[in-house]
């Protein structure tokens, strides 16, 4: 399946455009910018990076077991990578509540429509992640799961994981 | 089958083919060159002449939009209608790819007819859409500002929000061609996995309603740059290799003429 | 009947097998808890008003670069890809980590 890193790449680069975009129309309001960004929850940011770091791992010892042979395993792993996928999921709509109600929305400034733009479409990227790790380990279970598919999931779930770590510090941390 | 049907030689037939009528590998090529033709009449045409890309602002207000359609009333004119006319390329471009589809998933196959349906049915808001703005600037002089902001909307919305069918006319495609068992596949995989960047490029922009700045707008990097270009690319890559396997399935053909033999 | 040894590593179906490496020594686990560590750096240390914002900054977005090498070549096993995808993927990293800081400098 080589054709799938032409997908994993061109996301890659079509998320480049979109943090250069942003940087553009920083550029262009900064004092704007920083002044909406204080309003974010760097703490909770700082856990969703914690959690997708956690989360990648886990997927990647599944990757190493089921290069070994070590069949029961594998399900376990696959298991933590989409608890911790689904903790993204929560922590990140507790961020988006807490926003709502306080009055926040993607309309209220071009900081936040960046903010919600980008987080959320990072967003569906873990959930369409979280569901397809979801069915790897239901034919993991199952001990009918091809190595490709594996290894294609699992790189498409680390490039999930490397652009929050990319866009945590681009909305949240810098100043 | 054999291109020149003589009465003496014998022909190898498609998988199921009854016709004894050989294949038109001709006009197949014809018709697969017309996706080519589409993009740059599009990209010409209602792109750079009409002045499109980049489009106009949605955050224009009806005043500007009425003025912007005043000041390039002739270009708009001629982009629109000519770019209207051969949008037609487009559905005569799907029919060559359903056919090279149905040599992989049998004449029966499913992908292929949606294909076909997704290719002819997305040529219907591009029409429609180019009718609207050239109608905006063929009456730009009988219409009040808020008529023009009213039409140059309309095509937006609808040359945007109808790209569903042609997301079913790709993942048709991809679908199909990464289940060919050729070792050398009629169309490589990178294409296939580039259409399904572009479906997946497309579903923000149902954002379009909502905003009219920022990425999401209809002129927005997201909602334009990114959701327009994956498509511009697919459309020359796809055509390229389609192009191609017509003369693979011509000589695949031939060859098994000559194994019947 | 005399009784028929074991073989001496005869394992029944579901036991773990003898030469299973703990998954605290994997490779992949020494790169998380570095991943982690640079994480908590980055959020609770770099990004407060003790730091400057330049050196935040910089500093930020380099151990961001790092950590998503890290990712690349271990999680994602880019180490024993391909030379042309490796390449592809490493010049991402480069060109992203320079546009931000360039557009960060050039920001009044």
């Amino acid at each position: 399946m080589d054709g799938v890193w032409v997908f994993i790449g061109a996301d890659a680069v079509i998320f480049a455009i979109l943090f250069m975009s942003f940087m553009k129309d920083r550029l262009k309001a900064p004092a704007l910018f920083e002044a909406s960004r204080h309003t974010l929850n760097v703490n909770l940011g700082g856990i969703d990076t914690l959690i997708l770091l956690t989360s990648s791992w886990l997927v990647a010892l599944g990757v190493g077991a089921a290069k070994r042979g070590e069949l029961d395993r594998v399900p376990r792993f696959l298991l933590g990578g989409v608890l911790t996928g689904c903790a993204f999921v929560v922590s990140k709509s507790t961020e988006y509540a807490e926003k709502f109600l306080a009055g926040i929305a993607p309309a209220t400034d071009a900081f936040y429509m960046w903010y919600f733009t980008l987080t959320g479409i990072h967003l569906a990227h873990v959930m369409v992640g979280t569901s397809l790790l979801a069915y790897l380990w239901t034919r993991a279970r199952r001990g009918s799961v091809t190595m490709t598919v594996t290894e294609c999931v699992a790189s498409f779930w680390h490039l999930v994981d490397l652009l929050w770590i990319v866009l945590f510090p681009l909305l949240y941390l810098q100043r | 089958m054999a291109t020149d049907a003589d009465a003496g030689t014998s022909t190898a037939r498609a998988q199921g083919d009854l016709s004894p009528y050989p294949t038109d590998f001709r006009s197949w090529k014809f018709l697969a060159w017309m996706g080519p033709v589409f993009l740059a009449a599009f990209f010409l045409l209602w792109g750079v002449l009409a002045g499109n890309i980049p489009p106009f602002p949605p955050s224009a207000d009806p005043q500007a939009v009425w003025q912007h359609y005043a000041d390039h009333r002739l270009a708009i004119l001629i982009g629109m209608s000519v770019c209207l006319t051969l949008t037609a390329c487009y559905m005569a471009w799907s029919v060559a790819i359903s056919k090279v589809m149905e040599r992989i998933e049998g004449k029966d196959g499913i992908w292929s007819k949606i294909e076909i349906m997704g290719g002819t049915i997305t040529c219907a808001p591009i029409m429609t859409a180019c009718a609207m703005w050239l109608a905006a600037a063929h009456e730009i002089h009988n219409i009040d500002p808020n008529t023009a902001h009213l039409l140059y909307w309309m095509g937006w919305l609808l040359i945007d929000l109808a790209y569903m069918v042609t997301s079913f006319q790709i993942a048709g495609s991809s679908i199909v061609f990464m289940r060919d068992k050729r070792e050398k596949k009629l169309v490589p995989d990178a294409v296939c996995w580039w259409g399904w960047v572009t479906v997946a490029s497309f579903f923000v922009v149902n954002a379009i309603p909502f905003v009219t700045t920022g990425p999401l707008a209809f002129d927005g990097v997201i909602s334009f740059w990114i959701a327009f270009f994956t498509w511009f690319f697919w459309i020359p890559a796809m055509s390229y290799f389609v192009i191609k396997a017509v003369d693979r399935l011509k000589a695949e053909d031939a060859a098994a003429a000559r194994v019947t033999v | 009947m005399p009784e028929i040894p074991e073989p001496m590593n005869a394992q029944p179906m579901n036991a773990r097998p003898v030469t299973r490496r703990p998954v605290a020594r994997e490779r992949v686990t020494i790169v998380w808890i570095g991943l982690m560590a640079a994480t908590c750096i980055s959020t609770w240390l770099l990004s407060k008003d003790a730091v400057s914002p330049r050196i935040g900054v910089l500093g930020i977005f380099l151990l961001a670069a790092i950590k998503i090498r890290f990712v690349m070549l271990d999680f994602m096993e880019l180490r024993d890809a391909p030379i042309r995808v490796r390449l592809a993927f490493e010049t991402w990293i480069v060109v992203v980590t320079g546009l931000i800081l360039g557009f960060w400098f050039a920001t009044g």
